[in-house]
This record gives structure tokens, sequence and C-alpha cells, in this order.
């Protein structure tokens, strides 16, 4: 199984293999990207030929044949809302709604979207339950499904990268990320905000933090949580000394650019529930990718790569 | 969490979450061939201590797992048939009764030296218990350190610990991480600012080195706050005249500051200036950047420097009682411009290390004079934390700097 992680300028990959009866992570490594993935290069008609020739790539680097892929892409690549309904309601009619909220919402450009619901945590006390609608435009799914066919690759997860991230500390920390914790995402320029409630997807955020010590909020999937106070005191960190985060038992952060000065000065700081880990802190892959260094600000940078493979692997009691 | 797969079907997905279909896993993962296997018999790396430690066990395994509860039950079984299990044989209740008042009738008759010998030790043992409580209690709530009303304000006179008392057991010096905020606070007012000592250091003509009158285990803690507190008062010293302060904190050995000056060369000036102290151990981050549209000063310089942490040399730390040490700190204050709010301690005297707080308001070179003073200082006080931010003062002056300094008072030598 090979789980692959595309950043705008990166691809992270890693792969599990089976040696008789046990698994291991084989390698994890990455490769700078020819081309810059966001999404504006949808309407590139070189999309799917540049994806091709990576794939092609990825697989001449593997130590051993793979046939199966997960892959993750950058959440902005993304539409994700959460829509409530009323308890009761027969599924069909539950999809219905849901379908003609996110029309309501995307416009024309809903019959090019690949719409997915899921059903979150039920609200008896209000009636109601939560669902997260996750939607992207179906020429990306094109495009990656005609790419994977020549390397003889098959999907079979399709991924954002901030969710597999939560993914790898959920797994990793259980309930030591306490009822309430966040995984921040440091962009370039561009901020990604996932926010679990007793274990369960509570609210996603995209964010940019000004030149004015300001932040703007560029997407909100619940604006009835509190997420953006969240955003504000991350804000904040930038020019007040502040020794614990309010609203989070903790907040991981993590970045595909390992080089941003910001994130870097994140590392020096000093703030309890605000933390950087090692995804490799106690499972050590055969082979791991250490030209950008060892360290935890290095590694972090695989945790998403770390999250698609524990979908795979079986968790031991 | 959910488990979001975009690859399987569009629409309502189920209960479940989109989970992977597991499949055979010799059909999903790769399998390595059998002359890798014989080449690299141990290929996985993996700590033991995770959970997700490889080799992880196959589903597929479930048979030998079972085997292996099965061997360790037999194991158990093995294990509790050689252990040595004292056996009791029951006697019929009447007989036991009468065995027992034979035994003690013999005991009684045989030994009466040993029983006097047990009363004598019994009560040997309450007369200590008794004893050794009074001591206590008489340590705990009577034994006062000085009376306030005799204490010596002057510092060259440093009062004699006595010699007489017994030692008692060093407690735990608090970390400074631990700190919390003061709740239960005894604020210490001070008297008429002229009746105070001055906090100079004790002159250099005492030539024969005095006694710490605190135990030798607080007096590193001392020193280590009293260098720490030097380097900033450095630090603090040399910002330029038309700064900014946005923050600026001392905790264990790193300080960390936001500031804004005027022009990139002044806070080059500043960068070079301060990587020279001889405090400074290394600077972790010193970030200068000139602020878009900021009003002036707009260049922001964001530091985190480490400080040196260990003290050379040793020197005599002299105890001062609480409303001593409040005086010397109120004066120290006054005499550099500041406005100061009362001592606080957090518990009342006691013989252990205590947590205490000072407050104040003032400019920025009143602030590295007082630093700088206390740095000096011998006495029975470590500062171990330091915050300064932008206030008031009481004529309005936006340009004040508030301070908190954070301290531990260390008790009197017994």
């Amino acid at each position: 199984m090979l789980a692959v992680s595309l950043s705008a300028n990166f691809v992270r990959y890693g792969q599990l293999v089976k040696n008789e009866d046990s698994i291991s992570i084989e390698m994890v490594s990455k490769k700078p990207l020819p081309f810059k993935f966001e999404p504006g290069m949808l309407k590139s008609p070189e999309l799917a030929a540049q994806l091709e020739s990576l794939f092609l790539d990825i697989r001449s680097t593997l130590p051993v044949p793979d046939r199966f892929l997960a892959l993750s892409v950058p959440s902005d690549w993304f539409n994700i809302t959460v829509n409530s309904i009323d308890l009761g309601l027969e599924g069909d009619k539950v999809a219905e709604i849901l379908d003609w909220n996110e029309k309501q919402r995307l416009g024309e450009v809903f019959n090019q979207k690949f719409v997915q619901h899921y059903p979150l945590t039920q609200r008896d006390f209000e009636s109601k339950r939560d669902y997260l609608t996750v939607s992207y435009f179906k020429e990306l799914g094109r495009a990656i499904n005609r790419a994977c066919q020549p390397a003889g690759f098959t999907i079979k997860v399709f991924d954002l990268n901030i969710f597999s991230a939560a993914a790898a500390l959920e797994r990793l920390y259980k309930e030591k990320n306490g009822e309430k914790w966040g995984v921040w995402r440091i962009g370039e320029d561009r901020h990604a905000l996932l926010i679990v409630r007793g274990g369960e997807f509570n609210q996603y955020i995209e964010f940019v933090l000004d030149e004015n010590s300001g932040y703007q909020i560029l997407t909100n999937s619940n604006p009835a949580e509190d997420g953006e106070k969240v955003v504000s005191q991350i804000n904040d960190l930038r020019n007040f000394s502040s020794e614990e985060l309010g609203y989070l038992d903790n907040l991981y952060f993590f970045t595909h650019n390992v080089d941003s000065e910001f994130y870097n000065m994140l590392l020096t700081y000093d703030v309890a529930n605000l933390k950087c880990i090692n995804p490799f802190e106690k499972i050590k892959p055969v082979d791991l990718f250490k030209d950008d260094g060892e360290g935890t600000g290095a590694m972090s940078q695989f945790l998403d790569v770390l999250g698609l493979l524990f979908r795979f692997l079986p968790e031991v009691e | 969490m959910i488990n979001i797969n975009l690859a399987t079907k569009p629409g309502l997905q189920d209960e479940t979450g989109s989970k992977p279909a597991p499949g055979n896993p010799n059909e999903i993962f790769a399998v390595i061939p059998p002359t890798t296997e014989a080449s690299e018999p141990a290929i996985a790396q993996i700590s033991s201590e995770i959970q997700e430690s490889q080799p992880i066990a196959m589903p597929a395994l479930d048979d030998d797992m079972f085997a292996s509860i099965e061997a360790n039950l037999e194991m158990m079984e093995q294990a509790e048939a050689e252990e040595f299990v004292p056996r009791h044989i029951s006697l019929p209740p009447e007989k036991l009764e009468e065995e027992k008042k034979a035994e003690k009738i013999e005991e009684l008759t045989k030994q009466p030296g040993r029983r006097r010998l047990k009363k004598v030790l019994i009560y040997g043992l309450i007369v200590i218990v008794i004893g050794g409580g009074s001591y206590w209690t008489y340590l705990k709530y009577f034994k006062t350190l000085t009376p306030t009303n005799s204490v010596s304000t002057d510092f060259e006179k440093p009062e004699v610990a006595t010699e007489q008392a017994e030692s008692v057991p060093v407690q735990p010096i608090p970390a400074p991480a631990e700190m919390q905020p003061l709740e239960t606070v005894q604020p210490i007012y001070q008297s008429e600012i002229n009746a105070v000592p001055s906090a100079t250091p004790v002159p250099s003509t005492i030539t024969q080195p005095q006694p710490s009158q605190v135990e030798d285990v607080y007096v590193s803690q001392i020193l280590s706050g009293a260098i720490r507190c030097q380097t900033l008062a450095q630090v603090v010293g040399s910002l330029p005249v038309n700064h900014r302060l946005q923050y600026l904190k001392l905790k264990t050995d790193k300080v960390s500051f936001l500031v804004y000056v005027g022009s990139e060369e002044e806070a080059q000036r500043l960068k070079a200036g301060i990587q020279n102290l001889p405090g400074i151990l290394s600077t972790e981050v010193f970030y200068i950047e000139r602020m878009a549209g900021g009003a002036a000063p707009a260049v922001q310089i964001m530091a985190i420097l480490k400080l040196r942490n260990h003290p050379s040399g040793i020197r005599s730390i002299r105890f001062q009682n609480d409303v001593a040490l409040s005086q010397v700190l109120w004066s120290a204050g006054k005499r550099n411009g500041l406005n100061m709010q009362p001592l606080n301690i957090a518990e009342p005297p006691a013989p252990k290390p205590r947590l205490s707080e000072f407050r104040g308001n003032g400019s920025a070179n009143g602030i590295a004079n007082l630093l700088q003073e206390l740095s000096a200082t011998d006495l029975n006080l470590s500062i171990e934390q330091v915050s300064l931010s932008p206030g008031y003062d009481q004529a309005g002056n936006s340009a004040a700097i508030d301070f908190t300094i954070n301290s531990i008072i260390y008790p009197q030598k017994m």
C-alpha cells in the first residue's frame, strides 16, 4: 500500500509492505514537484499528464512494486460545510435535502462537483443531526484516475491532508488529545484549522494572517462554533506572549513548507498546549527521509502520510 | 474521528464512515519477495514501546493468538504448582482456645523479665512520640524567625542565625514553571521611604566571607536568579530610547520580547549589543522586520534569548524576614522612580520556600536599574520570572511599562 500526500510544491509518500505475518512502513520519502499543485491548475490540460509522470516517477523509486494507492491532497481543493437536518427523516430524504443545500450554495457548478455527506454526532436534545458535506471538482478525480492507470495504481482512499493528519494524531495520542483539540496546517499564505470535539469532526476553518497584525477568515464550515476565537488567539501569538491557548485542550501544528519562517518561529514558542510533534518518534520506518533534518520540525511534515498509512495498519489493542 | 474517503460513492455515506474495504491483505499490501527476506531478516526497526510497533499481527493469526493464551495458562498452572503455599491445619475451636490459653499462661509465668522490658519500651515510645509532636508544634506555630519590631534594617549588620537550633529537612524548591497565580496573598505594607534601608550590597571591605543564613541548597537558586536578573537588566537597559515595548518575559532560562524600534539600523545595533552580553548563551530567534503601514516606530524585533544560568562563585546570603524584604524592594523601586505595589507572599512565614510577587510601573530605565539592584543584593529571595508589558503610569503617561516580578522567598537556616 502506497500513501501519497500532495502539497503545493512537494509530494510525500510512504509504503506499507507485508512481510510474512507482519506489516512494516518500508519507506517514507519526499520529492519536489516539477509543477505547482494548486486549485488553479484544474484548468490546465497538462494536469493529468503531470500527475501521471509524477506517479511513474514514484513507482520507479519504490523498494517493492505496489498497486494500491491512498492519496491526500490539500484541503483548499475542497468545499467543506456542516449542515443540520432534523432527526427522523429517511436516508433518501436526508440525502436529497443535503444535496439541495449544497446546490444552493454552489450554484451552477454543483453539477461539476463530486459531493459526499458524512453523518456526524446526533444531537438528541435538539432533535437534529449534523452532516459534513465535502465536495470537489470531478475534473480533479478524472485527472487523478487517468494519471494512475499508466502507473498501474488503483486508488483505495482519497482524503484531505488535514483530515489525514488529524487521523494520525487521534491514533497516536487517543484520549490524551483531550475533549476538544485541533490541528493547524501552516501554509505559505493560507492556513487551515480542523477542530475535533469528543472524537468527532467539529469545525474546519481556512484563514490568512495579514501583515497588519490582523486575520481574515476565508472558509468556515460551521460559523456557529467558536473556532474563530482559536484563530484570533493564533493571530495574537504573533504580537503577544501567551502561556496557554484557550478554547482547546491541545492545538497541534504542522506544515508542508518546513522552510517557513513563521513555522520555525512557532517551533521556538513556549505555549503549553501548542504542540508540534514528530510522528515517527516511536514508529520507525525502515527508510526515512532525513534531508530536511531529523527533528520534530522536519518530521511533522509527514503527519498526513502517517495518517493515510494508519488506515491500513491494524490497530493492536 | 470520521474517515473521509472521496474515492467511494457520492451522496450520503454510511454511519460507519467511508472506511476502505480491508480486503485480502495479500492483495492490498506489496509483499517483500523471499530473496529480500533471506538477505534482510530484520528490516523493521520499530520501537517495542508503541502499540503500532511492527511487526503487527495480522487478523489471520487469531488461532496462534489463542494458542499462546493456552500456553500462558499452562505456565500459570505450572507456576502455581511450584509455588510454596503455607498450609494451615485447622483444629476444632474448643481445642484451639485451650491451646492458646495454655500458651499464654506458659509465656506469662516463664518470662516476667521480658514482660517488664516490653512495658519500658512501650512507655519510651509514647514519650518519644509526644515529645516529637510538641517540638514540631513549637517549630510550626510558636517559633517565629525574628520578631518584626526587632528587625535589623541595617544591611551591614546581618543577623546571626541561632547555632543551637536544630537543622530542619530542606523542602524541595518550587519549580518556576509551576508558579501559580497567588491566591492567598499577604500584602506587606511599607513604612516611610526615609526609614527604609538601602538595598545596596554588602561593601567590599568585608574580607571574611560570612556563612550564608539560608541553606546551601537555596544559595545556588538565589545566585542563578541574580544572574538572570542582571542579564535582564542589561537587556532592558540596552533598548533604544524611542522603542515601543509589546512584551518582554523572563522565564526559566529564556528571555523573549517583542519591541518596535525606529529603524533597522537601531534594530541591528540592539541585536549586536544584546548578543555580546556575557549573560546571553545563545540567540534562538532574532527577527527584524519592517511593518508595512504601521505607526512609528515601525521596525519590529521579535527575539528569544537563552541565558547562561550557572552561578559562578559563592556569595553569602543574608536572611531578612518578610517585612524587611518588602521594605527593601519597595525602597529600591522608589529610588528608581517606580510606582510599586506591596509585596504579595503566598503563605505565612514557614520553614520552607514560598512564592511571592511584586508589581509596579515606570520607565524602562527605572526597571532596568531596579533589576540591577536586585541582582546585586544578597538576600533570601530569588528572581524567577519577570514580565513587562505596556502600561500607564499615574500621570497617564503611556510610555510607562508595567512589570511583574515573581520570586521565591527562602527560610532561615535552622
